[in-house]
């Protein structure tokens, strides 16, 4: 444990004598002031905020992860490099804790880092919302300095009607059996699916939202996020609903009537209390416009409640931040576990790069494979030989990336969700154990066996 | 040689950099004149840049439009998200980085002010992103654009379509803020031209500091654009477009794009004629007693109806191509003059109009004045047009106090019942979730907002006949014609929680 402490005190001490954690300081504590002055928004309170914190987080994140890669890559080839290493590698402690006790002290560094810049956003952001009036203020706790939970209606499995709908429509008509099962499978899908979804031009539609206990969200204003689609693609206009929210007959049902606008979320508040006993939100929506409406079964539907403060959801989310700065430092410390310290920087940069074209891969996993597709379907039309290869690559790329990428805590943040501990540590399992473990594990073999007699130095 | 490797090397060399950077800073200005005169770059150099934005456009090269493409790609994904608070700064970078490309500003701009606003079903907050749009294309847009006749049409567009007309159920809150804004800009409501261009006392030259700094107008252009065209409303959105029009005809050079500023002018001048005169009047603050705020409603302006008609003339003359589509509009708009001004018992005129348009167009009315009226009223008698309908009933309820003023009841009695009738009729046409956005006022706001204009003693009826109005109607003297309206306009339900009963 000896030899772990001194090798992660080492690192500190090289960081700080290279001047690296001065200069980032610098350099993330006026990201964090300058930003606030530059950015253009909307002209409201809560959008401010929002981009504030979006950009703040998202140039520490950015500026912390690159500088992450290079430390990580300095600290261990380069010592080898300069024949530093050779001192160290010659004293009785093994290998594996040498590059154990580098990845801890670049989290600690990390973590540091991470500490005095996220603290100063917070500061600086509190500290202008002080600024603003009550009424404002009273919106920013309400939407964003807040860690509201979501729930979503509870669907039936639609899987068995659809096995029913599609035998009756072969019995129907034996002619679909002639055509891909996978596509006529998919359409009998959305079919079933549209009678979950569509309110009827003058017609009611009642949603069911189990929120949890009553009690748990007493007094505290719910918001409804909702989203719907309608038959005109980029549609921009608006249409009249009617929403009566609450227990139905009873005396604080509310209703509510908007001119809504399609094809993007949107969030509106409700009153407290209007959870029953049972903890379910009942929502009716009447559909006073000409056109029927669909509601997403997907994200169509979501009540948003208050469920913790904004400071612990705060650190929670610069956490998840920490796990991937720990992930970054395991790829660059792997990478130089066997590799010289430009060819270390270039190949983990080109891993990053491959992390973020994760939308290149599932668009290729959308459309069966790579190159033309049939514009009709916006599918291949039979996979090449390429297809075969190319597809399975590319889902288990994607399924590796997004052990890592599938946390937003920036977005989080920014809109007031809450990051639960569950999140938290599903985060830590997903990108600090097992993708970081991963690496950690590959990076202390290669150091174990690498020969570092033979490193030429260049003094 | 000792000066770049002895002691001294790094001052000589800072040295030579500044004083380099000192003589292209010199020749820069010469330089960029000359790349325009000579046609050596395909786009002009930018002028006004802020240093970022001059910086960005060298620096980047051919990549800007690689990192263009990326901003408008996140613009659009975040848009479907309906995360929308970064929209403004990503228009900003994305027009910024082409800044002479027009298309990108009116896209941006229009992407803000219709596309995005309605996603808010609060009203105040789309009127926050109607603004932005303006701001971008106004603040900006035309800053590094100055001659670019598509930037000042769609400027002018934004005034008069989103928010002028009531196309979106926001839009009474949209003129109702424009209006309070210039309220405080404008003594009495007018602009004060001879103190405009010429402030001495300190209040006055913040106005007009205001008036250039902000909303980047001109009191001499405004003037101008009265005397052409008005004397217009300058608290109504519709002033505005024909500002921006008036000036985009004036500054830019694409003269094949000019016919549509001018359709602009004479649409704006036709919304002016319509609902451009304002009737402000004190609204008591909700809960807070004694507190008033002012409110605004909207009534004809038919004191424009000669200078609309001598623009129209002039334009007919100016587009020899459109010669026959302006003429169509021309002769539709006195038409309409005619019956506005008959049924608001100004007949001197709707005579003089009557006759000028049977000899300008002789086609356009083939019967007498009062057929044409008649049967104009029973045309209208089916519209739903709010705006054209409510400037018709009020024209009905003036004749029908002014009846009343000189002692003629039965007639009186009978046009007020008509513009019941007629109101109820255009109730019966609209659909519930149509109501919120072109609802009527009630008769009883309209009497209000007439007598506030009738009982003026400088625009309204002679003192003897105002006096006999207010006898006849039975009001105290000590009877506030705008309090009153106030008072009205407080009592009658808010309606954002769902249409009103139609009230008869």
């Amino acid at each position: 444990m000896q030899g772990l402490l001194a090798i992660i005190w080492l690192t500190v001490k090289a960081a700080i004598r290279y001047r690296v954690v001065i200069v980032l300081t610098g350099l993330l504590l006026a990201s964090v002031v300058v930003l606030p002055l530059m950015i253009k928004h909307d002209g409201s309170a809560q959008g401010f905020t929002q981009i504030l914190l979006t950009y703040t987080l998202s140039s520490i994140t950015f500026l912390l992860g690159f500088a992450t890669l290079w430390m990580a890559c300095g600290s261990l080839a380069r010592e080898v490099q300069e024949c530093q290493m050779q001192m160290l590698a010659v004293k009785p402690i093994p290998r594996w804790k040498i590059w154990l006790g580098k990845w801890l002290g670049i989290i600690l560094i990390n973590a540091t880092l991470l500490s005095i810049s996220s603290g100063a956003v917070y500061g600086i952001t509190m500290w202008r919302a002080s600024q603003l009036s009550d009424e404002q203020r009273t919106v920013l706790n309400g939407e964003i300095f807040v860690a509201r939970g979501s729930a979503k209606p509870n669907y039936p499995d639609i899987d068995p009607y659809v096995d029913e709908y599609m035998a009756k429509r072969l019995e129907e008509n034996p002619n679909l059996a002639d055509m891909d099962p996978t596509y006529v499978r998919q359409q009998m899908v959305e079919q079933v699916k549209v009678a979950h979804q569509m309110v009827r031009p003058g017609y009611v539609r009642r949603w069911v939202i189990p929120v949890g206990s009553p009690e748990s969200v007493k007094d505290e204003a719910m918001y409804l996020r909702i989203k719907f689609f309608t038959s005109q693609p980029y549609d921009t206009s608006t249409y009249d609903v009617l929403w009566e929210i609450g227990p139905p007959e009873t005396p604080q049902r509310v209703l509510r009537q908007m001119d809504i606008s399609p094809e993007a979320p949107i969030e509106f508040e409700i009153p407290p209390n209007l959870v029953d006993a049972n903890g379910v939100l009942v929502v009716d929506v009447t559909n006073g416009s000409q056109s029927p409406l669909f509601f997403p079964m997907e994200d169509g539907m979501e009540a948003l409640y208050m469920k913790g403060g904004f400071g612990w959801n705060y650190i929670r989310g610069m956490a998840v931040v920490l796990c991937w700065m720990s992930f970054l430092a395991a790829v660059g410390l792997a990478a130089s576990s066997f590799l010289s310290f430009p060819v270390a920087s270039f190949v983990s940069i080109g891993l990053l790069i491959v992390g973020f074209s994760s939308g290149t891969l599932t668009q290729v996993i959308e459309q069966g494979g790579i190159g033309g597709i049939n514009h009709e379907t916006g599918m291949k039309d039979a996979p090449s030989a390429w297809d075969h290869v190319a597809l399975p690559i590319a889902k288990s790329a994607l399924s590796v990336i997004n052990l890592v990428k599938d946390f937003s805590p920036v977005s989080f943040l920014s809109t007031g969700r809450d990051i639960s501990i569950g999140i938290l540590a599903t985060a830590f399992t997903q990108i600090v154990l097992i993708m970081g473990g991963i690496f950690a594990a590959f990076g202390m073999w290669a150091f174990t066996r690498s020969e570092l007699a033979t490193a030429q130095g260049n003094q | 040689m000792n000066f770049i490797t002895g002691k001294y090397s790094r001052y000589v060399l800072s040295l030579f950099m500044v004083i380099m950077f000192a003589c292209a800073g010199f020749v820069q200005k010469g330089m960029n004149r000359s790349r325009g005169e000579m046609g050596l770059t395909r786009l002009q150099p930018l002028e006004n840049a802020p240093p970022v934005l001059a910086f960005t456009t060298v620096a980047l090269g051919g990549f800007r439009g690689l990192i263009s493409n990326m901003l408008w790609i996140r613009a659009t994904q975040l848009q479907e998200d309906g995360k929308y608070f970064e929209m403004v700064q990503l228009a900003d970078w994305i027009t910024k980085l082409q800044p002479h490309f027009v298309t990108v500003w009116v896209h941006q701009a229009w992407n803000l002010a219709y596309n995005i606003s309605v996603k808010f079903p609060d009203h105040q907050d789309r009127w926050l992103w109607v603004q932005r749009g303006i701001e971008l294309l106004r603040d900006y847009g035309l800053k590094y654009n100055p001659q670019e006749t598509l930037i000042y049409r769609e400027l002018a567009w934004f005034f008069q379509h989103k928010m002028g007309a009531n196309l979106d159920d926001a839009n009474m809150l949209y003129k109702a803020q424009w209006a309070a804004a210039w309220d405080e800009l404008l003594k009495d409501g007018k602009p004060d031209y001879d103190v405009l261009l010429n402030p001495q006392e300190p209040e006055d030259k913040e106005r007009v500091r205001i008036m250039f700094e902000v909303y980047k107008t001109d009191p001499a252009v405004m003037q101008e654009v009265d005397n052409e065209y008005g004397p217009f409303e300058w608290r109504l959105p519709e002033a505005h477009a024909i500002y921006w029009a008036y000036l985009g005809l004036k500054v830019s050079e694409r003269e094949k794009d000019y016919i549509q500023l001018r359709r602009v002018i004479f649409q704006g001048m036709q919304l002016a004629f319509l609902r451009g005169r304002m009737i402000e009047f004190p609204v008591a603050v909700p809960d807070e007693p004694g507190e008033f705020t002012s409110a605004y409603e909207y009534g004809p302006n038919l004191e424009i109806i000669d200078n609309t008609n001598r623009a129209y003339e002039e334009m007919m003359a100016a587009e020899e191509k459109y010669f026959d589509n302006i003429g169509t509009a021309h002769k539709n708009f006195i038409r309409t003059a005619i019956y506005f001004l008959y049924t608001h018992n100004r007949m001197v005129e709707a005579e003089k109009w009557y006759d000028y348009v049977r000899e300008k167009y002789p086609e356009s009315i083939e019967t007498s004045l009062e057929e044409y009226v008649f049967a104009r009223v029973e045309e209208e008698f089916g519209s739903t047009s709010q705006d054209r309908l409510k400037a018709m009933l009020m024209g009905f309820l003036e004749r029908a106090f002014l009846d009343l003023a000189v002692g003629q009841d039965e007639k009186a009695v009978a046009g007020e019942l008509l513009t019941r009738k007629m109101r109820q009729r255009y109730y019966d046409q609209i659909t519930d979730s149509q109501i919120v956005r072109i609802k009527l006022p009630t008769i009883q706001e309209m009497k209000a907002e007439l007598l506030v204009r009738l009982l003026d003693p400088e625009e309204g009826l002679n003192e003897v006949l105002a006096q006999q109005l207010r006898t006849r109607l039975g009001l105290a003297d000590d009877y506030d014609p705008k309090a009153a309206l106030g008072e009205l306009k407080s009592s009658q339900p808010q309606d954002l929680e769902g249409p009103p009963a139609p009230e008869l």
